[in-house]
Formats: structure tokens, sequence, C-alpha cells
């Protein structure tokens, strides 16, 4: 595997929230779909971070909107997975789910 | 919505502390989801999160620009610390014998030191946020600074000189004052200057 090209667990939890986030998806609805769903507060320089590195790594991208008065005349930066984001969540998921497959302590705990 | 101001030295800090390409962004973010329905402590909070993930980012994107200022840096506080002001002492330890250079060199060249000091890690961070600091009004603000304090500075210092030498209890300590806060003022009024006066001066303020 080559070095960075991999998502770390919080670029992939953000990547997932930028999903379900979809079209409209800036640092604020992504932090705020994090902390819904997970339950943990996510720091929106952290979210930030991430998204920065998932764009440096290519699977993400991002555009600037328009700016408005309540953000004190700043712009929106909307992001959307790339398709090598896409690709490599995919990935992610089919690694991680061979690795449950493969406990037996959580085997025993099912049964 | 709330028409609340964010805390003003969360903000400043925010303003002047997170450099990178987002940083519109995540201040408007803050901003926004401020305004709509967090306090103070949350903003706070976001703010001290906000910051060293966003200088550890830009240092890591850009490493060897960052690591040559820093490098620079420390050449420069070697340069003036360890060897230019030794060497002007030692130049004026020529003049010592007379009373008046002795005078000049004890209570007018020593607060040097405590300048550069005082300076330097306000250049630093300068260098760090380089995207918002305005060098040109922070180095004016010194300057005016320096000129408003000279003559207070030097009584001042000529005054705890003499008390010093008089072996009055506690000169010395407030001596060890005046050389560490005296400095203080122009950086404080430079910082005021550049904060005052945006490198962008289109750039937009915080609302309320």
């Amino acid at each position: 595997m080559r070095k960075d090209t991999h998502l770390g667990e919080f670029e992939l939890i953000v990547a997932l929230a930028l999903l379900r986030v979809g079209d409209n998806a800036y640092g604020v609805p992504i932090a705020r779909e994090i902390e819904e769903t997970t339950g943990r507060e996510a720091g929106i320089g952290s979210v930030y971070a991430a998204l920065d590195r998932l764009e440096n790594k290519g699977f993400a991208s991002s555009t600037v909107g328009e700016p408005t008065p309540e953000r004190g005349g700043r712009a929106k930066r909307y992001f959307r997975l790339t398709n090598a984001g896409l690709r490599e969540v995919r990935q992610t998921r089919q690694a991680l789910v061979a690795l449950w497959r493969r406990l037996p302590e959580l085997q025993r705990d099912k049964a | 919505m709330r028409s609340a101001k964010p805390p003003v030295l969360a903000a400043w800090l925010l303003e002047h502390l997170t450099p990178g390409d987002k940083h519109d962004a995540l201040v408007g973010d803050l901003l926004e989801e401020f305004q709509r329905r967090r306090s103070a402590g949350w903003f706070w909070r976001q703010v001290l999160c906000a910051i060293p993930a966003s200088l550890f980012h830009e240092i890591r994107a850009h490493w060897v620009a960052r690591s040559v200022e820093l490098g620079l840096t420390w050449v420069w506080v070697d340069m003036l610390v360890f060897h230019l002001v030794p060497f002007l002492r030692a130049r004026l330890w020529v003049m010592a014998f007379e009373p008046h250079a002795r005078i000049i060199w004890r209570y007018v060249l020593t607060p040097f030191s405590p300048w550069i000091l005082t300076v330097l890690p306000v250049l630093l961070v300068a260098y760090l946020s380089a995207r918002n600091f305005n060098f040109l009004a922070f180095v004016c603000g010194i300057v005016v600074g320096v000129l408003a304090i000279a003559p207070f500075t030097f009584t001042l210092g000529r005054d705890l000189a003499l008390l010093v030498a008089l072996g009055l209890p506690g000169a010395r300590i407030m001596m060890c004052w005046y050389l560490a806060l005296i400095p203080a003022v122009p950086v404080v009024v430079g910082i005021w200057a550049a904060q005052l006066i945006k490198r962008k001066p289109g750039a937009a303020k915080f609302p309320g």
C-alpha cells in the first residue's frame, strides 16, 4: 500500500458524513451530521483539517459559494467526494467488514 | 438567529492564528454556528481546537517553507542576542571610563536585549499568520510606540538607576520589572496597528 493513500479513522468518518449530507456539504452540516450520528462532538477546525487531507489525497474536491451576511461576509466552501474517494471508502468498508468477520470473540457474542 | 458578537479575544486569535486556504470558510462556519445556537464557551473550545489543527496542517503542508522561516528566526535570535549585543557592549565598554557612557551602556543599551526577546515571538506569530498580518503597520506601530515612551523611558531609567545606586530596598526588583515591561508597550501598539489596518482592505470584519 502506498503512503498517504488510505483513509484514517476520522477521515473515514468525515467522508461518510460528506456522503450523507449530499450537495449542501460544508463545514457546519458535516460537523453536525457527525455529532448526531456518532454522538461525538466534532470540532469544525478538525473537520476542516480532515477535509484538507482528503483533498490533498485526491479523495475530495471543493468549490467556493457566495458570501453571506450571517457569516461576516465570508463564503461557504462546499465539498464533495471524488470518484477516487468513493472507491477508497468502498475498499475501506470491505476491509473493515472482513476484519470484523474474522473475530471469533465477536462471533461468540453474536451466538 | 442571535445578534451577539463572539468573544473578542477568541475571534482575534481565530482571525490571526489560523493560516491556510480554508481560513475564510472556517471562520465563516464558526460565526454561522455561533450565531445560530452556540455559547461563548463552545466558540472558545472550537477556536482552541482549530488553531493547533490548522497550524499543524499548515506546517505539514508547507514544511520546507516553515522550516526555513523557523531556522532563519533561530539564526536571527542567535546573532542578535549572542553576537551583536555583546559586540556592542564590548565597544561601549571602551568608553565606560566616562561616567555618561557608563550610564548609556547600562541603562540604555541593556534594555535592547528584552526588546529583541519580546519582539521576536510576535514576529514568529506574524510569520505563521502572514496571510492577515500587516507587517508594515506592525513596524510603524513599534516605531510610534518607541517614540512615545522614549522620553519617559529615559527619565524613569535614570531615576531607577539612581535608586539602585543608593541601595534602596526593592529598587533592583523595580528595575527588573521596568526592563521587562517597558518593551511590551511598543509591541502592544504594533499589534494594535496591525490589527487596525488589515493587509486586505476589503476583508470583512466580524458582524455585530
